[in-house]
């Protein structure tokens, strides 16, 4: 008997979902439905177009950074030529690749994928992380080994004149010595450039984040080279000086 | 007769005596002036030697900065261009990728 009411009780219940169920279902009106789905849509186009429109704004920022470093690439004298090549290409490459993916998110329709697609603006190529730093660390590198090659080209000279001036008889203790401190100073910022290059050309965007240090190990080196220069810049002011001292010393007639 | 003879002769050792005497005075002179213009050209000369010796000096003194002068600009300049180098370095660290993920 009390299977019998538990059946009776399942088919009741049957019955009554099945009468009222269309019943709920008739309880949002259609046209309401609709509006929804229209917003919904409407604001999916939206993003997507908010989303496209910022993919292609920083895909041209970064074309732009990197078509600069090109040009800077050009003037660098103390890369070789196979690395300036290599570094050129690449760089070269990068641009194509960010005008080829602008032109993939410009048609993407699927949300899903303009995102991932857009996100790999920055993962993929990290432009910004990794390619522009390291372009202006050899740019800098490049010019300290330049600068470098000036202050070693003066110091022959006034090597010379120092020496001239010991011939005749001068004191030049303090001018040597100003001179040797000048020569370890354009050795040190040439061995940190060249230290510099070696580091920082092989890096790549996929390593990053943890090529970043060597990133920032090559600014610290640059700071350091930067000041060997002036400090041998200064050094070479006061060789002129001295020597300038001795010769008007010399030539003053003394008084009896 | 005679004492007219001997009075003729004394008057001519005179005369004779003044004329040496004015000769001498003349070259004495002569050769004072000589000295004071040897002696006045000697003076100029040796001013003129230490006016130029201090030209000299001057002109070596000018030389050795012209000699360096536009080596010193040179590395000034590109110690400069360094300077910008390190701070777009500085910049380009600074600047973090764009969050693009959503």
């Amino acid at each position: 008997m009390r299977t019998t009411n538990k059946i009776v009780l399942i088919i009741v219940s049957i019955v009554l979902i099945g009468v009222f169920a269309p019943v709920s279902s008739f309880a949002v009106p259609n046209s309401l439905k609709a509006a929804d789905q229209k917003q919904a849509s409407r604001s999916a186009t939206i993003r997507i177009e908010n989303l496209k429109s910022r993919a292609a704004h920083e895909i041209d920022r970064r074309i732009a950074a990197l078509n600069l470093v090109i040009t800077r690439i050009k003037t660098f004298k103390h890369l070789t030529a196979e690395n300036k090549t290599a570094l050129e290409t690449s760089v070269k490459t990068e641009i194509s690749n960010l005008k080829a993916l602008g032109a993939k998110i410009a048609a993407d329709t699927d949300i899903a994928t303009l995102k991932a697609d857009v996100k790999s603006i920055a993962d993929s190529y990290r432009v910004f992380a990794i390619f522009i730093p390291k372009i202006h660390l050899l740019a800098a590198s490049d010019r300290m080994l330049n600068i470098a090659d000036e202050l070693s080209s003066l110091a022959d000279k006034l090597q010379i004149k120092i020496q001239s001036a010991k011939t005749s008889g001068k004191n030049v203790a303090n001018l040597e010595e100003l001179l040797t401190d000048m020569k370890n100073k354009i050795a040190d910022a040439k061995s940190l450039a060249s230290q510099i290059q070696s580091t920082v050309t092989p890096l790549a965007p996929d390593g990053y984040p943890g090529n970043r240090s060597t990133l920032l190990s090559g600014r610290s080196m640059l700071r350091t080279g930067h000041t060997d220069l002036i400090e041998a810049h200064h050094d070479a002011q006061s060789i002129i000086q001295g020597l300038k001292t001795l010769q008007t010393s010399s030539s003053t007639p003394s008084a009896h | 007769m005679l004492k007219l003879l001997v009075m003729y002769e004394s008057d001519f050792n005179q005369s004779q005596t003044s004329k040496s005497k004015k000769w001498s005075v003349v070259i004495l002179t002569i050769i004072v002036i000589i000295i004071l213009i040897v002696g006045g050209f000697f003076l100029y000369r040796s001013a003129n030697s230490n006016k130029e010796t201090k030209t000299s000096s001057n002109t070596q003194s000018t030389s050795i900065s012209g000699e360096f002068s536009s080596d010193m600009q040179k590395v000034d300049s590109d110690l400069k261009g360094l300077e910008t180098d390190i701070n777009n370095v500085d910049k380009g660290l600074n600047d973090q990728e764009t969050d693009l993920s959503d």
